[in-house]
């Protein structure tokens, strides 16, 4: 499998983070932002769509960590 | 003083005697007393010296009893000449007695005053610091050069891939040159891209600085199953014409990659077959005579890197001037 190109990536990453703003818009409700994902899932590759989702997942709770919020250190979250 | 200094040195047994008393004297309780006892029996047995017994339990409190300066000071001094005396034939030459022995005579007027102990303390204690700080210094020294070792014993070495044009080559082929290596993979979704960028971006500044020489930019590879010279060569061109990427046979990048201990690890394959290797964000500086120098993380800014090389170079050069 090729890798993607530069403009693949400028195009994925633009998508990726339209998506992100919109969960930070919208206080991380993936149902309003249904459109951005679609666009997002199609501009990237899905090895690269999972990448990007444990990212900001990683990303959130390295917040938390920082903001002194980590109750979930204690308790993970369940995984659905 | 020029009575102290020898005194400490040849009459060892007394000495612990000569510096106790201060405290003692200070310190006039049971304790005080309890120690007076002991020496006075030290003195008697080890010297022959006879101190009256009766009077300092008794009189211990009172300033005009045994445990005064100046009773003390006769006590100390009768052990001082004592003790010289044991050693003098050995240690002491004859003419420096007599004044020992006029300091006797005057032992109202105590010669070996509070003031020399005192002097005497604080030598010791100069003495003793600055044993120390010596001491510290030194340590320090050891562990600097320790760690300097380490560094240069633990990192870098010879490796032979395959460049992004097809050719077979050693690292041993840039000695006399700067490389910057940075290990990656070409599936990279955001963190390759953006490094590889930062490294351009450095070397564009040491291109453009004329006190530097040329520095070659290399990647090697983490994922040698799909990065091909091909596919490397399309991937480094879309950064820079300056960087030369290394492939090889996953045997050879993993020595290339234990040699400069990164890790790599390549996750689990998806249905289209596609996965993402997990590695070590760092780049590393290596000099023209093949030696690691400096490695740098993802933290770190081009800027911070750019100073860094050149801070690098300038001491190797004036080191290599020193060298001849």
């Amino acid at each position: 499998m090729p890798f993607p190109k530069q403009e693949e990536r400028k195009k994925c990453w633009a998508s990726k983070d339209a998506y992100w703003q919109c969960l930070t818009d919208n206080n991380e409700d993936k149902a309003k932002c249904l459109e951005q994902r679609k666009e997002y899932e199609s501009s990237c590759i899905k090895q690269w769509v999972t990448y990007f989702d444990r990212r900001r997942d990683y990303l959130k709770f390295k917040e938390k960590i920082d903001k002194g919020e980590a109750d979930e250190i204690l308790e993970p979250p369940k995984t659905s | 003083m020029g009575l102290s200094v020898p005194f400490l040195d040849v009459c060892c047994v007394c000495s612990r005697l000569f510096l106790r008393r201060p405290f003692q004297v200070a310190h006039a309780n049971f304790g005080t007393r309890f120690t007076y006892y002991v020496n006075r029996m030290h003195l008697q047995k080890e010297i022959g010296l006879k101190l009256p017994l009766s009077s300092c339990l008794t009189e211990a409190k009172r300033p005009s009893g045994c445990f005064n300066p100046a009773a003390i000071s006769r006590a100390r001094i009768l052990a001082v000449t004592s003790c010289s005396q044991m050693f003098s034939t050995q240690q002491q030459p004859h003419d420096h007695m007599p004044p020992k022995k006029k300091s006797i005579d005057q032992s109202k007027k105590s010669p070996i005053s509070w003031k020399t102990l005192l002097i005497v303390a604080g030598l010791g204690g100069a003495f003793a610091i600055g044993m120390h700080m010596v001491k510290k210094e030194k340590e320090e020294e050891i562990k600097k050069s320790r760690t300097k070792q380490m560094g240069k014993a633990l990192l870098g070495g010879d490796w032979t891939l395959t460049d992004h044009h097809g050719n077979r080559r050693s690292s041993k082929e840039f000695r006399g040159q700067w490389i910057l290596i940075y290990f990656g993979f070409t599936n990279c979704p955001d963190i390759c891209p953006e490094e590889i960028e930062k490294i351009v971006r450095v070397i564009n500044q040491t291109d453009a600085d004329k006190d530097l020489p040329e520095i070659q930019p290399i990647v090697i590879t983490v994922d040698p199953e799909r990065d091909t010279p091909e596919a490397l060569k399309e991937y480094c061109g879309e950064f820079s014409p300056r960087l030369l990427g290394f492939t090889g046979t996953v045997e050879e990048i993993t020595a290339a990659t234990r040699a400069y201990r990164v890790y790599f690890s390549a996750g689990p394959k998806d249905e289209d077959n596609d996965y993402i290797v997990d590695h070590s964000i760092i780049s590393y500086l290596v000099n023209p005579h093949g030696e690691f120098v400096d490695y740098f993380g993802q933290n770190k800014t081009s800027a911070e890197i750019y100073k860094s090389i050149k801070l690098h170079i300038s001491s190797y050069y004036v080191a290599e001037k020193k060298r001849g």
